[in-house]
């Protein structure tokens, strides 16, 4: 295998091809400690799988459901991502950190 | 993003070049930057050399002042490895799962025979001579791992002269010194021996040729990483 094959772009692209609509999620800003640095990016299908990553695992399933909607709408936007440490369900990053995330469709 | 331009970025990828997309966030507007003179759409000129010294760092990042986000993608360092060996069996596909790209040497037609290597092709030339004909920059490593000095010593001396950001060379502290004297002898200053990292790998008390190429590829990352740190 050729671990290029990986690269989230990558993925989209072989997404795109068999007919999957799908967005790209990227890390744009940081403060703290985040997991992931400036530049990761995770891509996500309107089945709701993705690949790549832009937190430990963490903020994943907030953004996989952000970005179904960014698949439907066509609309980029950017989403803000603290650390919650009240509700341990909640979406944040448990490391402290605070992150932006860019989710734009591929079209 | 446009599909489009996920072509564009495998096509320069694949030619071991840099390139970025310029993103607006506010109102999703994307620039494919190839060449620096592509920055035209942005007018402020300490914002556009901010974005191109980004663009060859291999910095993403979100541009001061502006809506602007640069994601840069960067082609990938690459290890010139010098022996189809036992050890090489494991760091050539350890080294490709971590993103590097390998170039595996050998003019030993009897060793490439032997030892099967997954994945990658190796070049039955000399050394040296393949390394000249490639050039080496400074996101390269070398790496001599054949124990034969009519191999090791003129791949050294060629890394030794370039601007490659790691060298390291195969063999017991003893063999290491014996090594650095040959080299001192053809001139070489002591200074510039220093570079080469011998017996090569961080030590973590490695045995199998395995542990080996985990120690040898630790020691490229954590290189990589210092110099990429200092730029």
């Amino acid at each position: 295998m050729n671990y290029d094959e990986l690269e989230p772009i990558y993925v989209a692209k072989n997404w795109k091809e068999s007919g999957l609509e799908c967005a790209l999620a990227t890390v744009i800003n940081t403060w703290g400690s985040s997991p992931r640095p400036i530049g990761s990016q995770m891509v996500i299908n309107s089945l709701g799988k993705f690949s790549g990553s832009v937190s430990g695992g963490c903020i994943e399933t907030s953004v996989v459901s952000e970005a179904i909607e960014v698949i439907k709408s066509k609309k980029s936007k950017t989403i803000e991502y603290n650390v919650t440490n009240k509700d341990a369900w909640g979406v944040g990053l448990t490391c402290g950190g605070r992150v932006n995330i860019y989710l734009e469709p591929i079209e | 993003m446009k599909f489009s331009n996920i072509n564009k970025i495998q096509e320069k990828l694949k030619q071991d070049q840099f390139c970025a997309l310029l993103t607006d966030i506010q109102s999703g507007r994307q620039i494919f930057i190839d060449k620096i003179k592509d920055i035209t759409e942005v007018k402020d000129e300490k914002a556009k050399k901010k974005i191109a010294s980004m663009v060859r760092a291999g910095i993403s990042g979100l541009i001061e002042e502006s809506n602007l986000f640069l994601k840069v993608y960067s082609p990938a360092f690459r290890i010139i490895l010098v022996g189809s060996v036992h050890i090489s069996q494991y760091l050539v596909p350890m080294a490709k799962l971590v993103g590097f790209k390998i170039i595996l040497i050998d003019p030993r037609k009897f060793f490439i025979d032997s030892y099967q290597m997954s994945d990658v092709e190796v070049i039955n030339e000399w050394p040296d001579e393949v390394i000249n004909k490639i050039g080496i920059d400074s996101r390269t490593a070398v790496i001599t791992l054949t124990h034969d000095t009519k191999l090791d010593d003129p791949t050294l001396v060629t890394a030794l002269n370039s601007e490659c950001f790691y060298i390291g060379a195969l063999g017991s502290k003893k063999t290491h010194q014996k090594r650095l004297n040959r080299l001192s002898q053809m001139g070489i200053a002591g200074k510039k021996l220093k570079r080469i990292s011998g017996p090569v790998g961080l030590d973590i008390n490695a045995k199998s040729p395995q542990e080996i190429a985990v120690s040898i590829l630790a020691e490229v990352i954590k290189m990589k990483h210092e110099i990429a740190g200092k730029e």
